[in-house]
C-alpha cells in the first residue's frame, strides 16, 4: 500500500483567508499554511467535544492512502481521504471543521459517479457504526446476534461494500469524532435539529466544491437521529439548489411524537408490537412463534392487527382507561409472548418493560432484541447489550483503522459526547421534532427524489412500523420501506446486509434513470 | 447506566496497550440510548396537546407553509423576490430556475409564482 498525505489545498486556505479578511462576518484570523507531511499524517490538533468548545482555526489537511478491493468478482481502485473540512456560511465564514473519511473509485467520471454521505445520530454520536458497520471497504464482523467470539471482533474486507455504486464520504456531526466548531462559534452552535442540518448542508456543499463534485449525483445515508437529520437536511440541499438522487433512511426517528419509546407517558405504544412479536418469536414466546422464513407474513398479521383493532382500543384506553377487549389482550399476549397479566395490568406497554420482563431474569437488547444475557443489573441500570457487546470493538479497531490510512491525532476520538443532554429538539414549532414535512417539502421541490427506509424487525428502538405509519403520511410511489432480519443497525446481521446490498444497488439504479 | 459504562471502561482498558503508542482510546461521555430526549424536554412536550401527525392534504398545507415561510424571509416586504434575493438568501434552487419561475418576465417573483412553477412539476 502506497502510502502519502498532503495538504489539502493551499488554494482553500488562500480562500479562506481572503473569505475572512473580507469583513464577511468571519472573525477567525486566516488558517495556517501547514507544510505538506509525509508518510504517516499526525494531526497535531486537540480536538474537542464539550459544549463550549471552539478551534480558533483549522485547516483542511488529509491524509491520502490508495488501495484495492474485490466485489462481486471485480477489483476496484479506491482512494481514501481522512481529514478536516470547513463548512463556510453563506458568507464564506468558517463555522466547523467536519472530520470525514472519503472512499472514493479512482478514474471514475465525476459527473456520473454518485457520491453518498453517511452519518449516525444520537444527536451526538460519531459515524463510526456506519463507517466500519455497514458499507464500506472494511467492516467489523461482530457475529451479531450470537456475538461468540472474542472481542475485539475483526475488521474484514467488505464484501458487500458500495464501494460499487457510489463514493462513499462517512462525515462526524459537530462535537463527536475529532469535528468541532471554529471560533466565533462552539460546538453547542450546532446543536439543535435545525443548526445541525445548516451545517451538513454546508459540508456537504463545500465538499462538492472543494471537490469538483458539483455534478455529481447526490445521495444521503442517514441512521436514527440521523434519519430526521436526512429530511431536515434534505430539505435544506433542495432550497439551496443542491439536488439530491435519493436518501437511505436507516432505521429512522423520523417524528418523535410517534415513538412511545420517547414519549411513552401520553403516546399509544402499538406501533412496537410486531417488533415484540419478531423479538417474542426469535426467542420461543410467541404464540406461535414464527420462523425466520414465516416472519414476514407473521410481521403482516400482527401489523393489521395492530392497525385495525388494537390501536383503536389504546385510544380508547388513553382516553378513558377502558382496556382492550378479553380477545385482544390474549391476542397481543400471544403475539409478543409477554403474559395476558401483563397486558391487562397496562394494555399499552413500553419497549423497555417488554425487555426486562419478557423472560424474568433475561435482559434482552434494545437495539436488537435478538441480544441477551442475563439480568443482574439493579432496577434502572440494566445496560443494552447489542451495544455493550460491539462499543469496545468499534472503538478499538477505528483508531486501528484510520492509523492504516495514515491519520494519527493525540486527540480522543468522541463516539458518543454529551450533546443529546443540551440538544435543541425545538424544530417548526414543536417542542421534539417531526421531520416528515421536511421530507415532504423536499420532495416536493424536487419531485424526481427517492426515499428508501430499511429497518431490522428485531429493533425496539425505532420499530419498522412506526417508520412505516411515519412515512405512510407522505403519498408518494418515490417512497419505499424494506424491512430485514435484525436489529437497528440491520447491517450487523450478515444475511441482512447482503440483501440490503441488492436492494440499495436497485434502489440506486432506480434514483439514477431518472 | 453506570454498570454500562463500567463495561466499556473495562473493555476499553484490555485494548488501551495495544493503541496507546498511536492514538489515545475513543471515549463514551454518555450511554447509546437514542432516540431519548432529556427529561425536562420530556416532560414539556408530553404536557402539551397531542397534534396528529399531517398527512394527504394536511401535509402539502404544511409543506407550502414552510416554503413560504422560506421565501417570505428572504423576499422584500412586498412580497416580491430577484434573482439576486434569492441568490443572497442562499436559495440556490430559486436562483437558478428563476427565468423558468418568472413566466411573467417582471424580474421579480412571488410566492405564488414559485408555487405554480412547483406544481406544474410532475407530482412526487
Amino acid at each position: 500500500m502506497e502510502i502519502f498525505a498532503r495538504l489539502r489545498a493551499l488554494a482553500a486556505a488562500a480562500f479562506l483567508a481572503a473569505a475572512c479578511s473580507g469583513g464577511g462576518g468571519g472573525s477567525s484570523p486566516p488558517p495556517p499554511t501547514t507544510p505538506p507531511p509525509t508518510g504517516l499524517f499526525t494531526d497535531s490538533v486537540t480536538y474537542s467535544s464539550a459544549a463550549n468548545a471552539s478551534l480558533p482555526t483549522a485547516a483542511e489537511i488529509t491524509s491520502v492512502t490508495h488501495h484495492q478491493i474485490t466485489i462481486n468478482g471485480t477489483v476496484l481502485n479506491y482512494t481514501a481521504t481522512v481529514g478536516h473540512m470547513s463548512a463556510l456560511s453563506a458568507s464564506q465564514a468558517p463555522q466547523a471543521s467536519f472530520f470525514y473519511v472519503a472512499y472514493t473509485l479512482d478514474g471514475a467520471a465525476p459527473a456520473t459517479r454518485p457520491v453518498t454521505f453517511f452519518y449516525n445520530g444520537g444527536p451526538g454520536s460519531a459515524t463510526v457504526w456506519l463507517h466500519l458497520g455497514s458499507f464500506g471497504p472494511k467492516r467489523i464482523d461482530t457475529g451479531e446476534p450470537n456475538m461468540s467470539g472474542v472481542p475485539p471482533y475483526p475488521l474484514v474486507d467488505n464484501a458487500e461494500s458500495m464501494l460499487d455504486i457510489s463514493d462513499l464520504v462517512f462525515v462526524d456531526a459537530v462535537g463527536t469524532g475529532f469535528s468541532q466548531a471554529i471560533a466565533p462559534f462552539t460546538n453547542s452552535s450546532f446543536w439543535g435539529v435545525d443548526a445541525d442540518a445548516a451545517v451538513f448542508r454546508d459540508f456537504v456543499m463545500r465538499y462538492a466544491t472543494v471537490n469538483n463534485r458539483g455534478t455529481s449525483p447526490k445521495f444521503l445515508y442517514g441512521e436514527s437521529y440521523g434519519g430526521p437529520r436526512t429530511a431536515v437536511l434534505a430539505d435544506l440541499l433542495e432550497a439551496a439548489g443542491v439536488h439530491l438522487k435519493g436518501v437511505v433512511l436507516q432505521s429512522p426517528a423520523l417524528n418523535y411524537n410517534s415513538n412511545c419509546g420517547i414519549l411513552d407517558i401520553v403516546l399509544s405504544c402499538t406501533s412496537y408490537i410486531p417488533s415484540y412479536g419478531a423479538v417474542g418469536s426469535w426467542f420461543g414466546f410467541s404464540n406461535p412463534s414464527a420462523s425466520v422464513a414465516q416472519l414476514p407474513s407473521f410481521m403482516a398479521e400482527a401489523r393489521t392487527f395492530v392497525d385495525t383493532q388494537y390501536e383503536p382500543s389504546i385510544q380508547a384506553w388513553l382516553n378513558s382507561g377502558a382496556l382492550p377487549p378479553d380477545d385482544q389482550i390474549t391476542r397481543v399476549a400471544n403475539i409478543s409472548g409477554l403474559g395476558r397479566p401483563h397486558w391487562v395490568a397496562n394494555p399499552n406497554r413500553n419497549p423497555e418493560y417488554y425487555r426486562l420482563n419478557l423472560n424474568p431474569g433475561t435482559l434482552y437488547g434494545r437495539y436488537d432484541g435478538r441480544v441477551s444475557i442475563p439480568n443482574t443489573f439493579p432496577p434502572n441500570q440494566a445496560p443494552d447489550p447489542s451495544s455493550t457487546l460491539i462499543s469496545a470493538s468499534f472503538s478499538q479497531r477505528l483508531v486501528q483503522h484510520l492509523t492504516a490510512l495514515g491519520y494519527t491525532t493525540p486527540s480522543s476520538y468522541t463516539m458518543l459526547g454529551n450533546a443529546i443532554q443540551v440538544w435543541n429538539f425545538h424544530h417548526d414549532g414543536r417542542d421534539l421534532p417531526d421531520t416528515v414535512p421536511d421530507l415532504a417539502s423536499a420532495m416536493t421541490q424536487n419531485p424526481q427524489l427517492k426515499v428508501l427506509a430499511v429497518n431490522g424487525y428485531h429493533d425496539t428502538v425505532t420499530p419498522f412500523h412506526t417508520t412505516e405509519l411515519d412515512l405512510a403520511r407522505v403519498t408518494s410511489s418515490n417512497v419505499g420501506v424494506r424491512n430485514y432480519v435484525g436489529g437497528h443497525m440491520t447491517y450487523l446481521e450478515n444475511s441482512s446486509r447482503r440483501a440490503m446490498k441488492t436492494d440499495l444497488t436497485a434502489f440506486y439504479g432506480s434514483a439514477l434513470a431518472n | 447506566m453506570r454498570i454500562d459504562r463500567l463495561i466499556l471502561a473495562a473493555a476499553l482498558l484490555a485494548v488501551l496497550p495495544v493503541v496507546a503508542q498511536q492514538m489515545p482510546a475513543p471515549t463514551f461521555e454518555t450511554d447509546m440510548k437514542d432516540p431519548w430526549v432529556p427529561p425536562a424536554t420530556r416532560a414539556k412536550a408530553a404536557a402539551k396537546p397531542l397534534v396528529a401527525p399531517a398527512a394527504g392534504a394536511a401535509l402539502d398545507a404544511q409543506v407550502e407553509a414552510k416554503l413560504r415561510k422560506r421565501f417570505s424571509e428572504a423576499a422584500s416586504r412586498d412580497g416580491t423576490m430577484t434573482r439576486e434575493q434569492a441568490r443572497a438568501a442562499g436559495l440556490g434552487a430559486i436562483a437558478a430556475r428563476f427565468d423558468s419561475i418568472d413566466r411573467a418576465g417582471r424580474g421579480a417573483i412571488r410566492f405564488e409564482d414559485y408555487l405554480s412553477y412547483l406544481r406544474a412539476q410532475p407530482a412526487r
